[in-house]
């Protein structure tokens, strides 16, 4: 009796178990792209899931990946950075801190009401107000007023000469005023409409955002009928599902599986400069490195040509200062101090730093593509130099922190950067003005000038008087070698031979912008 | 029964008490969630105002009873992130991790019951060494190593099963594979000295002289003896498994828990953290009770203690 009870027992918990397992199953299965022939859908895999689909409320680029689909900025930049139109057919400049600009009047949202210049102010305003606690809220806090002339012009003030508005409004997504009134803004950020090339139309959190062409987009209709974003964390496992046909482009494609890619037919691989560069910085203050000898003697000892192609098959540039080529202030002709083993050792003793003397250097891990490699390759070149180099590894979050609150103690340290505005000024300003915490770079000679330019620099509104300003800034920080430019970053991508596409230095792909090979 | 069950909640309370306090402190201590909010070179004065205006400059004990205050009525607050309640941002997740878990858990005990009975009925014969050898492999390989070359085998090469996301049987096969194996071979080898031992014991040895049947004395006799620290084992592996297993969701693309909150703890998104340590915290006490229960079902001898 007990024995038959028990069964019984059993085999209901397992018929439990089964229904369980098979109901959580049946959701979602018209994510995959093959069998259906009649609609080709475009894969795209991204490490991570999109945070929102409100674009006015984050400044990632994996999440930015998906609302460029759906929402057109005011001002746009083309595949070479320059600023073009797009909802702003034109504008002009009135003074130095008024801008006037001319909308489409043939623009509408997904809802089909119209856009105006009503939705612009409002999307400025929304980001500025504090309450809303939007991460773009710095981009736009220059922008002391926006007046509505009428539905299809309006002036933009800001408090002072601001040079970076026209980049600032290129990433401006429009958001619809009515819509947003109407739904309130939690909705609005899992149900958007804008007045992009795809409409909203399903989100499974961690599973894939779907997107369907916008057949009345002002631009004409996408090529692409309909995109999928699906969050794959696993470099690997992207590579894999590329390899098998399950997606048509995969971001971070690791430099080491480039060749396995390449050796694919029906596969192919995607790069670009990305805008992103890794240096070294030195904690000047420490006294080790305080010595501009010993700063340069580090920057000979390191062999940046065999670090791009050992570690990076050759993908990637190395450069000589802390700025993209695509930026503004970028001087292109200036060259890297190179490797020079005797320079270094000369530089070295003349220094008085005696063989052995430990050196503290930090890196993050798994951050940027190799980091790890290069930070160990680096820490055995300056070995080689007499270093007794101290590399410490640490956690992201951490080492971000430390970084941004002027904490990071060791001598040199590793670390990516780039700049949002396409402008050398952010990235200088950051890491030399005195003026902030996170100024690593100080020597009492030098700093006041570097001040002084760059103060200059940003009420300078004149692109070329402003690129030369900061031609100076970057030749004092090179000869004193404030830190140690490595490379700048090549964005790789695997492709499936289906499309053709090439990828954008600012990383967003654009779908519209994609065509079927078949 | 009751009482003993009140003093296991009021432990309970205690450990999320204190678990939520370590995890607060581990958080903050580490890292600033505003300087991993906004872009690296946003300007000071920006993210100073935000720190200010989100509470994150008040004193730590200030932030930490507001938090509290909050969790005692259901609300851990929103994501920074994600600007939505960090709660219903783990719902949303538990589906695919409670699925991955269960159908892990069904293939493991699939695997081990039959290979730890067949190695112990034919012990120190040559099954029992294959047997024993599969097992001491299942428990030794790394989850990422094993998870990568099932997906290059059945997605690469065979073209078998997908590769990335979730929705039908053929998606949840290999990461459940992957997480049961593990496990499978845990219980495995647990099952086989278990039986092993009790097959020497004296009631055994009645019950052979009684003349009972070698497949009823194996099964009925020695099984349900030997099931008990299986099901120890399997409420230990349930609880884990509840807060994501996070290696088998990274590479398997699988949108659980764990996986998600890797990214909060990195982000230091808080919010999400607190909400799911409160809900791994939670799910771990009643597996626990729930363990203590099936003891007593398995075992009468528990139950008139």
């Amino acid at each position: 009796m007990t024995r038959t009870l028990f069964n019984r027992n059993r085999l209901v918990i397992l018929m439990l178990v089964v229904v369980l397992i098979f109901t959580g199953c049946q959701a979602a299965t018209e994510g995959d792209n093959n069998g259906d022939d009649t609609e080709k859908v475009l894969t795209v895999l991204q490490g991570v899931d999109p945070t929102t689909m409100d674009p006015n409320m984050h400044s990632e680029t994996p999440t930015a990946n998906v609302d460029r689909q759906m929402f057109d900025s005011l001002l746009d930049q083309d595949d070479s950075m320059n600023i073009v139109e797009s909802l702003a057919s034109s504008w002009e400049m009135q003074d130095e801190t008024t801008w006037k600009f001319y909308l489409r009047d043939d623009v509408f949202f997904h809802d089909g009401v119209q856009f105006t210049a009503n939705d612009v102010k409002f999307t400025i305003e929304r980001i500025q107000n504090p309450e809303n606690n939007s991460s773009q809220i710095g981009n736009y806090s220059a922008i002391s007023e926006v007046v509505i002339e009428d539905d299809f012009e309006l002036i933009i003030k800001t408090a002072e000469p601001y040079p970076l508005l026209l980049v600032r409004l290129a990433a401006l997504r429009v958001v619809p005023k009515h819509y947003i009134e109407e739904v309130g803004q939690e909705t609005f950020a899992s149900e958007p409409i804008g007045t992009g090339p795809y409409k909203f139309e399903r989100w499974v959190k961690d599973e894939h955002v779907t997107l369907v062409a916008n057949e009345d987009y002002w631009k004409g209709s996408p090529s692409v009928k309909k995109v999928i974003f699906k969050p794959v964390p696993e470099s690997a496992a992207r590579v894999m599902a590329l390899q098998a046909g399950e997606a048509d482009i995969i971001v971070n494609l690791p430099p080491h599986q480039v060749s396995e890619v390449e050796n694919d037919a029906s596969l192919s691989v995607g790069q670009t400069n990305s805008t992103r560069f890794i240096m070294l910085v030195f904690t000047t203050k420490n006294q080790l490195v305080s010595d501009v000898k010993v700063r340069q003697a580090i920057n000979y000892a390191i062999d940046v040509d065999s670090i791009v192609n050992n570690i990076f098959s050759g993908r990637a540039t190395p450069t000589a200062q802390p700025v993209a080529n695509f930026d503004l202030g970028f001087d292109s002709n200036l060259e890297p101090y190179g490797f020079n083993l005797e320079r270094a050792q000369e530089l070295l003793s003349d220094a008085g730093i005696a063989e052995g003397i430990v050196i503290n250097m930090g890196s993050p891990s798994g951050r940027y593509p190799m980091d790890k490699e290069v930070a160990e390759a680096i820490a055995a070149q300056l070995g080689s130099v007499g270093f007794d180099v101290n590399l410490s590894f640490e956690e992201w979050g951490s080492y971000a922190t430390n970084t941004l609150q002027g904490q990071q103690k060791h001598d040199v340290w590793l670390i990516g950067w780039g700049s949002s505005t396409f402008d050398a000024g952010s990235t200088l300003d950051f890491w030399l003005n005195t003026n902030l915490i996170t100024a690593y770079y100080q020597d009492s000679n030098y700093n006041p000038v570097l001040d002084e330019l760059l103060n200059e620099s940003k009420r300078t509104m004149d692109d070329q008087a402003r690129e030369s300003l900061y031609h100076q800034v970057i030749e004092i920080i090179h000869e004193q070698a404030a830190f140690v430019p490595l490379y700048q970053q090549v964005d790789l991508y695997g492709l499936s031979q289906r499309i053709s596409w090439s990828p954008r230095p600012d990383e967003i792909i654009r779908v519209f912008n994609i065509d079927w090979n078949e | 029964m009751s009482k003993s069950l009140l003093r296991k909640l009021r432990n309970a309370l205690i450990v999320l008490f204190g678990v939520s306090l370590i995890v607060f402190m581990l958080m903050y201590l580490s890292g600033d969630p505003i300087a991993l909010l906004l872009p690296m070179d946003t300007a000071p004065e920006v993210a100073e105002a935000m720190r200010e205006s989100l509470g994150f400059n008040d004193p730590l004990y200030i932030q930490y009873f507001r938090f509290l205050s909050g969790a005692v009525r259901g609300d851990f607050g929103n994501s920074l992130h994600h600007n939505q309640p960090a709660m219903g941002l783990i719902i949303e997740r538990m589906p695919a991790t409670i699925e991955l878990t269960l159908a892990s858990v069904l293939i493991a005990l699939a695997i081990a019951v039959p290979l730890g009975l067949v190695t112990a009925v034919f012990s120190n014969t040559i099954i029992d060494y294959i047997g024993s050898i599969l097992a001491l492999i299942g428990q030794s390989m790394p989850v990422f190593w094993l998870g990568l070359m099932l997906l290059y085998v059945a997605g690469v090469k065979y073209r078998l099963l997908p590769i990335t996301g979730r929705g039908t049987w053929q998606h949840l096969l290999l990461p459940a594979f992957t997480v049961g194996a593990y496990t499978a071979a845990t219980i495995a080898r647990m099952l086989r000295s278990r039986m092993i031992e009790i097959m020497q014991q004296d009631y055994i040895k009645t019950a052979r002289a009684k003349g009972v049947r070698h497949k009823w004395i194996v099964l009925k006799h020695a099984l349900r003896n030997a099931v008990l620290p299986v099901i120890t084992i399997l409420a230990l592996q349930l609880g884990t498994l509840l807060g994501g297993a996070v290696i088998t969701e990274t590479i398997f693309a699988w949108p659980g828990v764990g996986r998600f909150m890797l990214q909060a703890i990195q982000n230091r998104d808080i919010a999400i953290v607190q909400a799911g340590v409160f809900i791994l915290a939670v799910s771990i006490v009643f597996i626990n009770i729930f363990t203590d229960v099936i003891y007593t079902v398995l075992d009468p001898r528990i139950r008139y203690e």
